[in-house]
């Protein structure tokens, strides 16, 4: 599997360790201030940390991401405002157990079972990676194309009402992420002559701008809220508690794991489909679900920590991110010269050994930091938004210019952010459009070596993958998500039943 | 004929109820056909260049991709401003003609919008220190309702400890001003390279 030391490199070294508590400890409350995302975090960490050593970097990292996954859920509980998407479920129920005046068992056991969700997560990375990556080298580049298609489509599918706005933005970023020099034949694709746009638009830009600043302004329709103050006292859940809940935690992890797996779909969409399946497979909970049922905080909060240990598997062994966060990770890989995809456990299998143990010393620090300093996170997250909201638009600024060191990326980031704004108030998702920036290379590229391969015969390329069984099962998925989304379809049947039974009754 | 009657009456049937369901998440139809329009433009422009790039030559040139994504937009764009125009011809018409003085985005977002971008082109010509301490003092005193000594204060405390944070901790470069802050700059910065070469 890996070597026991390079799991315990983080654990030995007291900077690589005191580095994973600083990211968990940042990440918790990064996730926890309602317009401040990881991925935004994670976003802007990555330019600033360009320089360090790779170790360093990754530890940092994965503390921010791990901190975040969990940090959404405490603000979503005291406040019913989710700190980040993952936590949206967790409100559902979390609310109305802080209005009983349970905030903080609540919080307590939501702490505990995220820690389960992500020990979970990481045992099942450790184990699946591995032989992922050894199936994986059987993929052929038709398969990669359909894979990344996957992401986008199950994306497009899953988040917003309108698929077709979805598959709008999806494309979209698919484009973006095609502007400069072409890499396979070095034509110019909407450059427009500019030197400046032969080397594309930085994603990274895309994301701050779209996440961070548009995030920002949104929140500016919130600037008056009255946030509501909470009690909080017992904070320790009751071992029987933990025992009670642990099937249903479990199960939500086990979802988790496999969702944070999908290309494109992270903790969010995780911890709402866990949450779903919780509520359909509990008979007779003692509270109803919206109302405090503890079933419905453990299932989410289980669900989107096991996701960050699966997002970590086709990252590592395939190279296509399983969420927003892990795309972020893929460019630190490459910034440092670590190219992930299957040959990265066999060339460096030190990394991989790594990475989990890393991910395993953030989830205790994870249990540390969530049962205590509360007190101090309340003042926090209290801090007024007509303070925040400028700092978090000079943190994007900066962010986004240590990128290249260029205004240019800045200015990208500005408009991404302010069209982004619109758009999402327009009611388009911003999530497909980032993913398809970030896999709009590998889509192109593997699109291409296929057809080629097929020496540009569509009909050749049609019939060899319908005769692989993996590019079925892809195709499969895909088609499954959006015959499932489509509610206009669903329908169609539906109602040309009631017309003709109405004919027919005549 | 009758049959034929049906089926089309269930097809649309079907779209409008699609239609309705989409509608029932926001009501600003009118603002969101005149930024559906835009998108289309924007898609048929995107196709128009996608096309430039190496037209229809084979399926392995740079522009497949490109012109791919652009078809769908334009197909998406398309069949949502259908479905809008459908949805008018629904309730929702009505209750936005009567209120047409309904603002779609908040003055203090549009504000803040062009304050970013005046942050952004001060930040070129006058440089990190100057332009972000403006930009604060000035979104302080809106945002916050501080007077201008506090936001003062504030916006020094927050410019400290960025600059500390990010260009000394960090090492990450910030834009220097062309006009003033260079001279200002590369003297701290010097200082700082003598400390940080003698701490080493």
């Amino acid at each position: 599997m890996f070597e026991i030391a390079d799991f315990f490199r983080a654990w030995a070294s007291v900077e690589l360790l005191s580095l994973v508590g600083l990211g968990t400890f940042l990440g918790i409350y990064i996730g926890a201030i309602p317009g401040l995302s990881v991925t935004m975090a994670v976003s802007i960490l990555i330019s600033f940390t360009f320089s360090w050593d790779v170790n360093e970097a990754m530890c940092l990292m994965i503390g921010v991401y791990m901190g975040g996954a969990y940090g959404g859920s405490r603000p979503a509980i005291l406040l019913n405002i989710p700190g980040a998407p993952s936590a949206i479920a967790t409100a559902l129920d979390g609310y109305p157990l802080a209005l009983k005046g349970e905030a903080g068992r609540a919080i307590g056991l939501s702490t505990v079972v995220s820690v389960l969700g992500g020990f979970f997560g990481i045992f099942i990375l450790a184990i699946a990676a591995p032989i992922v990556s050894k199936f994986a080298l059987s993929f052929h580049p038709r398969d990669y194309m359909l894979l990344g298609l996957l992401g986008l489509f199950l994306l497009a599918t899953l988040s917003g009402n309108s698929p077709s706005k979805s598959f709008f933005v999806g494309a979209l970023g698919l484009l973006v992420g095609a502007v400069g020099l072409d890499p396979l034949s070095g034509e110019e694709r909407f450059t427009f002559g500019q030197i400046q746009l032969w080397n594309g638009i930085s994603p990274i830009s895309v994301m701050i701008g779209v996440f961070g600043v548009s995030g920002a302004l949104a929140q500016l329709e919130y600037l008056n809220a009255v946030q509501v103050r909470q009690k909080l006292d017992k904070i320790l859940p009751s071992f029987a508690d933990v025992i009670k809940y642990l099937p249903v935690s479990l199960r939500s992890s086990f979802i988790g794991v496999i969702v944070g797996a999908l290309p494109g779909t992270g903790g969010d969409i995780a911890s709402l489909i866990a949450y779903d399946q919780a509520k359909r497979t509990t008979k007779n909970p003692e509270v109803e679900f919206g109302s405090g049922a503890k079933e419905g905080l453990v299932a989410p909060e289980s669900a989107n920590n096991a996701a960050v240990g699966g997002a970590f598997i086709p990252m590592l062994t395939l190279g296509i991110p399983g969420d927003a966060v892990t795309a972020v990770f893929i460019g630190a890989l490459y910034i440092h010269g670590l190219n992930p995809g299957p040959l990265l456990i066999d060339s460096n299998p030190g990394i991989f050994g790594f990475i989990v143990g890393a991910l395993t010393l953030a989830n205790i620090f994870l249990l540390i930091f969530g049962l205590t300093g509360i007190k101090v996170f309340s003042r926090l997250v209290e801090t007024p938004k007509g303070v925040l909201i400028p700092i978090i638009l000079l943190l994007s600024v900066v962010g986004a210019f240590s990128i290249n060191n260029s205004m240019a990326d800045v200015w990208w980031m500005i408009g991404f952010g302010i069209s982004g704004y619109f758009l999402q108030k327009f009611g388009y998702h911003p999530g497909p459009l980032v993913l398809g920036v970030i896999l709009s290379r590998l889509i192109d590229e593997n699109w291409r070596r296929a057809i080629v391969y097929e020496r540009d015969d569509f009909s050749s390329f049609l019939s060899s993958m319908l005769s692989s069984p993996l590019s079925l099962i892809l195709i499969a998925v895909m088609a499954i998500s959006l015959v499932g989304s489509s509610k206009g379809l669903r329908n169609f049947p539906k109602a040309i039943a009631i017309r003709a039974r109405q004919f027919l009754s005549r | 004929m009758q049959i034929l009657r049906e089926c089309l009456g269930a097809i649309l049937g079907g779209l409008k109820y699609k239609a309705g369901i989409a509608m029932s998440t926001h009501s600003e139809n009118k603002n969101e056909i005149f930024f559906s329009f835009i998108l289309l433009f924007f898609s048929f422009w995107c196709l128009w260049h996608s096309y430039e790039i190496s037209g229809f030559s084979s399926l392995s040139s740079a522009g497949a991709l490109p012109m791919v994504a652009s078809t769908v937009m334009v197909i998406c764009a398309g069949s949502n401003i259908i479905r809008l125009l459908i949805s008018l011809g629904t309730n929702d018409f009505a209750e936005n003609v009567a209120d047409p003085g309904k603002k779609l985005v908040p003055i203090s977002i549009l504000i803040m919008m062009v304050l970013l971008v005046i942050y952004g082109a001060a930040l070129q010509s006058l440089g990190f220190l100057l332009s972000t301490f403006v930009f604060l003092v000035a979104s302080f005193m809106y945002l916050y309702k501080s007077g201008w000594i506090r936001s003062l204060l504030l916006a020094i405390v927050a410019l400290l400890l960025v600059y500390i944070i990010f260009r000394l901790i960090f090492s990450v470069l910030l834009p220097e001003g062309t006009l003033l802050d260079h001279y200002w700059h590369s003297n701290l910065g010097m200082r700082y390279i003598e400390v940080g070469a003698s701490h080493v």
